[in-house]
C-alpha cells in the first residue's frame, strides 16, 4: 500500500470558532451579571448553609442549588463570582501580557541584532523559568489579591507572546512587499504599522486566545497551592484549593468549579485554534 | 562541537544569572521590612538583626546585589524561617523524590504518545485519529491535579487498587505518574502526529515502501526518528510545564518533594524557600535544554552545521 496523501485534518472549522466564542460571550455575561444573578453574597457565612453536623448542604438543598461551601456559603453564588475573578483576571492579564509581548517581539524583529538579541534571550528566560514557581512567587511577593494575580500571570504570559510574535515578524520581514514598501519610500515606522502588523496581529491574537484559557488553567492551578486570590474572595482556584478535602464526601464542591474551568478552558481553546487554522492556511 | 558545548554553557551562566536578578528583585519589592519576611513573623528583634546584617539591608543596593550573587554563588540559598534549616539542605533533600517522579512521568509520556501517534497515523481520518485530536484538546482543559483527583477517586477510593497518596511503595507513584502523563502523552501524541504525516511524503518512504518493507516498519524505523528530531526542542520547553505540574500533582498525592515544599512555603509566607524553589526550577529547565539542544546535534548530522 502506497501511503494515501496527507488525511482529512479533522477540523472543528468555523463552527468551533463560533461555539467557542458564543460560550466565552455567555460567560462574560455571566460575570458581569454574576451580582444581579447570585442568590446570595458570595462571602456570606450563612448559620443556614451548613447542615445540622456542621457539613455543608449537597446540592438541590432548599433555597441553595449547588448546596453551600465547608463555611455555609452559597456555591453558586461563589462560582459565579469566582468565575468572574478568573476569568477577568486571565483576561486582564493576558491582554497586558499581549501587549507587552507584541511591543517587545516586534522591538526585537525591528530593531538593531544586538539589542534585539537581548530582547529575545530576556523572553527565553521567561520561558525557561516554570510558569506556576514563576507566577507563585509574584503572587506571595506582592501579596495575595486579584491584583497580584494578574501581574504573576501576565508575568509568565508575556514571554511566550514576545516569542510568537518575534518569530512571525521575522518571516514576514523577509516578504518582497516589505522589500516594496521599502523601495517606494515608505519609513521604517509606517512598515512596520501598516504592512507588518497586520499579518503579526491575527496569529498573536489566536495565540493569546489560547493563553487565556492557559491562564485560567494557571489560576486554579495557584489556588489550589494556595496562592493567587486571599479568602473570602471567591476564585476558581481558591475554591478548589480550599474544598479539595472534601472531594470524596462533597464531590460537587470540586466537580461545578473544576466544569466551569473546564468549559472556559475549552471555549478559549475552539476560538483560539479557530483563529490559527486561517493563518497558517495562508502561508 | 567543544565550541558550541561552551557557548550553550555560557549562555546557561547568563540565563541562571538573570534567574537569580530576578529573584533578588522580587525579595527587593517585598513591602514593608524585607528581613521581616525572610524571618518570618515570629522572628525575634535579635534574629531580624542578624539577618539585616547577613543580607546586608542597611547597606546601599550596589553593595547589597553583588553580595547576593556572590552568596547564590556559593550555594548559600538563605534560611527557611518555616523549616528552621537553611534553603538549601530543603531542597537537597526534596529534589531528588521530585526529579523521581518528573522522570518517571516523562518516560511514561514518552510510552504512551509515541506508540498513539503510531497507531493513530497509520490509520488517517479514522475515529480513533479524530478522538486523538479531540481527546488531547479535552486533556490540556483540565489542569492535571483534577486528572490526579479523578484517578484518586476512581482507583484508590473506590476501587482501592492503589494507596491514596505518600509515596512509600512503587504502587503509590502509578496514580501521579498517569495523572501527569496521560495528559502530556496526548499533547505529544498530537504533535507527533503531525511531524509523522509531514514526513508521510518524504521520498526516502515512497521508496522504502516499495522496496516492499511493511508500511509498519517503515514507520517505526524511518519515519519516527526524522518526526522526533523537531520535537526535542519542544519536549524541552514543554519540560517548564510538567515540572510545573509535578509539583502540583505532589501535592494533591501528598508525596515529599518540591511541590509540597512549595504549598507549605507559600501558606507560611517563606519568602526565602519561595525562591530557592523558583531557582532551583530554572535551573533545571535551562539544563534540560541545554542537554536537549546538544542530542539534537549528537542524533542529526544536519544540525552539526
Amino acid at each position: 500500500m502506497i501511503a494515501a496523501g496527507p488525511p482529512p485534518p479533522s477540523r472543528p472549522g468555523r463552527w468551533g470558532l463560533r461555539a467557542g466564542a458564543l460560550i466565552l460571550l455567555l460567560l462574560g455575561l455571566l460575570s458581569v451579571l454574576a451580582p444581579v444573578l447570585s442568590p446570595y453574597d458570595p462571602t456570606f457565612e450563612s448559620p443556614a448553609g451548613l447542615s445540622a453536623l456542621g457539613e455543608p448542604l449537597d446540592p438541590g438543598a432548599a433555597g441553595h442549588l449547588l448546596g453551600t461551601d465547608p463555611k455555609g456559603r452559597d456555591l453558586l453564588s461563589r462560582i459565579l463570582h469566582g468565575g468572574r475573578v478568573t476569568f477577568l483576571a486571565a483576561l486582564v492579564a493576558v491582554a497586558a501580557a499581549t501587549v507587552a509581548g507584541l511591543t517587545i517581539g516586534m522591538l526585537a524583529a525591528f530593531s538593531a541584532p544586538r539589542l534585539g538579541g537581548l530582547l529575545m534571550r530576556a523572553a527565553d528566560i521567561g520561558l525557561a523559568i516554570p510558569g506556576l514557581l514563576l507566577a507563585a512567587a509574584i503572587t506571595a511577593v506582592l501579596g495575595r489579591g486579584v491584583t497580584s494575580l494578574i501581574v504573576g500571570l501576565a508575568g509568565v504570559f508575556w514571554a511566550p507572546l514576545a516569542r510568537v510574535t518575534y518569530g512571525q515578524a521575522v518571516v514576514i520581514r523577509q516578504r518582497p512587499f516589505i522589500e516594496a514598501a521599502r523601495v517606494v519610500g515608505a519609513g521604517p515606522l509606517f512598515t512596520i504599522v501598516r504592512h507588518v502588523l497586520p499579518h503579526v496581529f491575527p496569529v498573536v491574537v489566536a495565540y493569546a486566545a489560547l493563553s487565556v484559557g492557559w491562564a485560567a488553567l494557571f489560576e486554579s492551578s495557584l489556588g489550589f497551592l494556595g496562592a493567587g486570590v486571599q479568602e473570602p474572595t471567591p476564585s476558581i482556584g481558591a475554591m478548589l484549593g480550599c474544598c479539595l478535602i472534601f472531594y470524596r464526601s462533597h464531590p460537587g464542591l470540586i466537580l461545578f468549579p473544576t466544569l466551569y474551568l473546564g468549559v472556559l478552558v475549552a471555549a478559549a481553546n475552539l476560538v483560539g485554534e479557530g483563529l490559527r487554522r486561517p493563518t497558517e492556511e495562508g502561508r | 562541537m567543544t565550541r558550541y558545548l561552551a557557548g550553550r554553557l555560557g549562555s546557561m551562566v547568563i540565563t541562571l544569572w538573570l534567574i537569580a536578578t530576578a529573584g533578588f528583585i522580587l525579595v527587593e519589592l517585598i513591602p514593608g521590612d524585607p528581613a521581616r519576611s525572610l524571618a518570618g513573623p515570629s522572628a525575634s528583634a535579635t534574629s531580624l538583626e542578624s539577618i539585616r546584617q547577613a543580607y546586608g539591608f542597611d547597606d546601599p543596593l550596589v553593595v547589597r546585589y553583588p553580595a547576593a550573587m556572590a552568596r547564590l554563588a556559593t550555594g548559600d540559598l538563605g534560611y527557611s524561617f518555616s523549616r528552621s534549616e537553611p534553603v538549601a539542605q530543603v531542597l537537597a533533600r526534596s529534589l531528588p523524590p521530585t526529579l523521581l517522579l518528573t522522570a518517571l512521568a516523562f518516560a511514561a509520556e514518552l510510552a504512551i504518545g509515541i506508540p498513539l501517534a503510531l497507531w493513530v497515523v497509520s490509520r488517517p481520518g479514522r475515529r480513533a485519529d479524530r478522538l486523538l485530536v479531540a481527546a488531547a484538546g479535552a486533556s490540556s482543559a483540565v489542569p492535571a491535579f483534577l486528572v490526579g483527583l479523578i484517578l484518586i477517586y476512581l482507583f484508590a477510593f473506590q476501587l482501592g487498587w492503589f494507596p491514596l497518596g505518600g509515596a512509600a511503595s512503587a504502587r503509590a507513584y502509578v496514580l501521579p505518574v498517569l495523572s501527569l502523563a496521560v495528559p502530556f502523552g496526548l499533547v505529544l501524541a498530537r504533535l507527533l502526529r503531525t511531524t509523522l504525516l509531514e514526513e508521510e511524503d518524504q521520498a526516502y518512504v515512497a521508496f522504502a515502501l516499495a522496496r516492499g518493507e511493511p508500511p509498519w516498519s517503515v514507520r517505526i524505523r524511518h519515519q519516527l526518528p526524522n518526526a522526533l528530531l523537531p520535537l526535542f526542542s519542544v519536549l524541552a520547553l514543554d519540560f517548564a510545564g510538567l515540572f510545573s505540574s509535578v509539583a502540583v500533582v505532589e501535592v494533591a498525592f501528598s508525596m515529599p518533594g518540591l511541590g509540597v515544599d512549595l504549598f507549605n512555603a507559600l501558606r507560611r509566607l517563606d519568602t526565602a524557600l519561595i525562591v530557592g524553589i523558583g531557582l532551583v526550577g530554572g535551573a533545571l529547565v535551562a539544563l534540560v535544554n541545554l542537554v536537549a539542544d546538544v542530542a539534537v546535534i549528537l542524533v542529526d548530522p544536519r544540525a552539526r552545521r
